[in-house]
């Protein structure tokens, strides 16, 4: 390749002496790119793939289906097409710059992080064929693979020809993949490349195509109720855009390239499919994927909505947004209210633990910046900048607010204005998603003697066990899980217990009703693992400081001791897998799960806000789906056959510290005649262990290892010791690891056992009536 | 559709041909006009045919209103645009309106 490419100045002169027997085409075709004459930047023509063929399924028809179906929900099309456009492809502007900063650094020789994340990259060698089933991507109907590489030599996917209807410029051309758009590179320089260099990595190449990265990302995912015959090539009957890709591996997304003996391996593998790990890149230092819940009935969730104090600057933060994006400052998602001094916005409680709270369209630009908009000043949010960790290590790791008040939307064409003026058309869009009836659902036949079940089949039409489902229903689960309530809701208990039944048991139950109250309910007394609700970049003066409500931060604010509970709801001290006993006594600040949605759940295990609860089948079809959701609701109803303790994260191989450490070393005065490479933990160390740690402490944990080498012997023996008191030393490692641990809860799959004391029956029962939700 | 497509086309320089006026093709392609760049005469007619599988249209840069500004409208794959006559010299720098700067193009117009 590189050979090529040194020969193109000369073969482009010989052209210039042939030019009446050679065209361009034929040049390009025989010694690859070659730059256009009279064009000073390098460009190039885009590959199409094969041509659509004639009714065949495209996004476009796929766009204008569901903007017919939004007429009937008396949406407005217009803006729902727009909406679904913004989802599909808009990159928040400037998000391919993040991308290609990830790229540049994770390639280049000086990389503190270990990992190589770079979305052209995983393109490349991850064929359109096994996307699915090693990461759980979805392959976008419109592309194609490709047949043969590319003029620069890569083999990424070529959309059809004929379904490119926007401007690339804005939304780019599909990767193949959706949710990974692809964008000229103006920094491209065809003499440098190689695609063979620029797969191995070592250094810094510039490639042809920059990614962005969309919503649909994350929340694409296969349709519920139609199913694809090979979900590597699904067409676009068989996707739906809001439902969340409960089968992407955003860990090893990330991760293709990782050696078994790097935590960083652990940590991304080990990331439950469906998941995206939110605070990866402004870390909190606690390990806490959290799952990409389907946005369903989101006309009714905004029914829910509560009132939460903001304050004054926040108050005209958010007018001049809504201002520029057009919407009144009544509006349902997220009408502002109470006084100058002591403004409110009644909103949804969006994220996991309820922190989005200062309304839909804050919530909606929110999410642009963890894909990468304006991510120059997101850089300095974050604690550990992988970017510039001397500076970090100048503020001792502390984070820092993402400035929309007085920096961020100072240009009012800046990419995060750009973007909000966006979102009123994408909530709409969002709007026009009810729900996926398993009574619905097709199977898909593999083959013509293949004997299937559809949906139906898997129903129940036994009316004395559906209606006792409900009576369960109604007496330990609606409470939370309805945003119908009964009108006027009693005080006395018993009353209430029958004005639940009443409500439950009518035929309309389940119509519009959103199944949650949306409310923030504590950890302690949902039970669950408590990483992802005692994630801390919504606090104040982290990164989301200005994004949530004084509500949602007062609540956090006292601290509680954070128990487990055992089978018989007997509250203990959190399992430790060091002692493997439940001695680990731990404090920390109040911490919330809101509740989520169980439109459509049949779906959708496995559950809990980690998708922790339940076998991960990774099979689209109604049958899949099924056995995932039996499995998620036997041991969301009998514990005793969850995973308990072997829910926790442990490492496949012996394994370092995490890989930044290396790169503090010069920063950690004293630990000098250390070889941290020697800092190695054995398998089935946890996960969360090593991963629960500010690096701020890192001194600390050396001068633990340090006195277990020692065992009070002087400093000066250490290099003589430290052969043979290895093991010493790393017990004493363990321990501070144990002692430091920003979250030492480490068992996955513990907590809402509510219901662990009914019948067989009465749990069969709950079983069968669910699957109607 | 091709009779709406016609209906929205407007022309900067409608007036009656010359004897010497020639009429040129343009071809639209999947994400490009072909040739980039034609040279043309005062008075000359330029078409588009459309011989990819997406709609695409031929929007002078210019602002709508303004002298010389001309749009073919949307052509459907496999149609020909309505012709567009030029009448000044200068060059004149057009694009897709679905598809943006990426599919630019202009037309040369000599005295």
């Amino acid at each position: 390749m590189f050979l090529l490419q040194k020969c193109l100045s000369s073969v482009v002169f010989l052209a210039s002496i042939f030019i009446c027997t050679h065209s361009y085409a034929e040049l390009k075709n025989k010694s690859g790119p070659v730059p256009k004459p009279g064009v000073e930047k390098f460009d190039f023509d885009y590959e199409f793939g094969r041509p659509i063929l004639p009714n065949e399924m495209t996004y476009n028809k796929y766009r204008k289906q569901h903007m017919d179906d939004a007429v009937k929900m008396k949406l407005d099309p217009e803006a729902v097409g727009d909406g679904m456009d913004t989802w599909h492809w808009w990159v928040g502007v400037d998000n391919p710059g993040f991308w290609s900063d990830l790229s540049r650094l994770t390639a280049s020789k000086h990389n503190y992080t270990n990992l190589r994340i770079d979305l052209l990259r995983l393109l490349m060698i991850t064929p359109r064929a096994d996307r699915f089933k090693r990461l759980g991507l979805i392959n976008d109907p419109d592309a194609v693979a490709a047949e043969k590489p590319d003029q620069f030599g890569m083999n990424i996917d070529r959309m059809k020809d004929g379904t490119l209807q926007w401007d690339p410029e804005k939304f780019g051309y599909s990767s193949g993949v959706i949710g990974i758009q692809l964008y000229k590179n103006a920094k491209f320089d065809p003499k440098k490349w190689s695609a063979e260099a620029y797969i191995k990595g070592g250094e810094a190449i510039e490639p042809p195509y920059i990614t962005g990265m969309s919503c649909a990302f994350c929340h694409i995912s296969f349709n519920p109720i139609h199913p694809p015959k090979n979900p590597a090539e699904p067409t676009w009957h068989d996707v739906t855009s809001t439902f969340g890709n409960q089968y992407l591996r955003e860990g090893m997304a990330f991760g293709l390239s990782q050696k078994e003996n790097s935590i960083v391996y652990h940590y991304l593998t080990t990331q439950e499919p469906g998941t995206s790990e939110t605070s990866r890149f402004p870390t909190d230092s606690i390990n806490n994927p959290t799952n990409i819940n389907a946005i369903l009935r989101l006309r009714e969730r905004l029914t829910e909505t509560h009132t939460e104090a903001i304050t004054p600057a926040q108050a005209e933060l958010i007018k001049s947004m809504y201002k520029d994006a057009g919407i009144g400052f009544d509006n349902i998602t997220g009408a502002l209210g109470g006084t100058a001094e002591h403004p409110t916005i009644k909103a949804p409680h969006i994220l996991t633990d309820g922190a989005d709270s200062m309304g839909v369209l804050m919530a909606s630009v929110r999410v642009y910046v963890n894909e990468g908009l304006m991510h120059k000043d997101w850089y300095n949010t974050w604690p550990v900048n992988i970017f510039d960790l001397k500076t970090s290590v100048a503020r001792g790791f502390k984070p820092r607010e993402f400035d929309i008040i007085n920096t961020e939307r100072k240009d009012p064409e800046s990419p995060w204005n750009q973007t909000e003026r966006r979102m009123p058309n994408m909530a709409t869009f969002l709007m026009s998603y009810d729900s996926f009836p398993l009574k619905d659902a097709k199977e898909v036949q593999a083959s013509e003697d293949q004997k299937t079940l559809d949906g139906s089949a898997y129903l129940s039409h036994d009316e004395a066990v559906l209606t006792e489902g409900k009576q369960v229903f109604a007496d330990n689960c609606a409470s939370c899980h309805s945003s119908k309530r009964p009108e006027p809701f009693p005080q006395n208990k018993d009353e209430q217990k029958a004005a639940w039944r009443k409500l439950v048991l009518q035929k309309d139950f389940l119509d519009k009703n959103y199944l949650s109250d949306d409310e923030r309910h504590s950890v302690l007394e949902i039970g669950t693992n408590v990483q992802r609700a005692m994630g801390t970049n919504a606090m104040a003066g982290s990164t989301w400081g200005q994004m949530s409500s004084q509500t949602y931060k007062d609540q956090r604010k006292p601290i509680i001791t954070v128990v487990d509970k055992d089978a018989n709801g007997k509250t203990r001290p959190l399992y430790n897998p060091l002692t493997q006993k439940y001695d680990v006594t731990w404090r920390g600040n109040a911490a919330f799960y809101r509740t989520p949605t169980l439109v459509s759940i049949w779906a959708s295990a496995p559950y809990f806000h980690n998708n922790s609860l339940g076998k991960y089948t990774g099979d689209p079809s109604v049958k899949g789906r099924m056995d995932a959701y039996e499995d998620a609701m036997t041991k969301m109803l009998w514990p005793e056959k969850r995973d308990g303790v072997k829910s926790i994260k442990r490492t496949t191989a012996e394994t370092s510290l995490p890989d930044i450490f290396p790169g503090l070393q010069s920063h950690l005065k004293g630990f000098d005649d250390m070889d941290l490479k020697i800092l190695q933990l054995p398998a089935g160390t946890p996960v969360n262990l090593l991963l629960g740690i500010n690096p701020s402490h890192a001194p600390r944990l050396m001068m633990a290892y340090v006195k277990g080498v020692l065992a009070g012997k002087p400093r000066r023996e250490f290099k003589g010791l430290v052969d043979r008191r290895r093991e010493a030393g790393i017990e004493a490692l363990e321990k501070e690891l144990l002692k430091l641990n920003t979250c030492p809860d480490f068992v996955e799959d513990r907590g809402h056992t509510f219901g662990v004391q009914l019948s067989e029956s009465e749990k069969r029962a709950l079983v069968e009536y669910v699957k109607y939700f | 559709m091709l009779l709406s497509n016609l209906a929205s086309a407007s022309f900067a320089f409608i007036f009656t041909v010359s004897a010497f006026a020639k009429t040129h093709s343009v071809t639209m392609k999947s994400l490009s006009f072909d040739p980039k760049k034609i040279e043309i005469k005062v008075g000359d007619m330029v078409e588009w045919t459309n011989t990819s599988f997406t709609e695409h249209s031929a929007t002078s840069n210019l602002k709508e209103g303004e002298p010389g500004y001309f749009n073919t409208g949307l052509v459907q794959p496999q149609k020909k645009s309505t012709g567009v006559i030029f009448s000044k010299p200068g060059t004149f720098l057009y694009n897709c309106s679905v598809h943006g700067r990426t599919m630019s193009a202009s037309a040369v117009v000599l005295p």
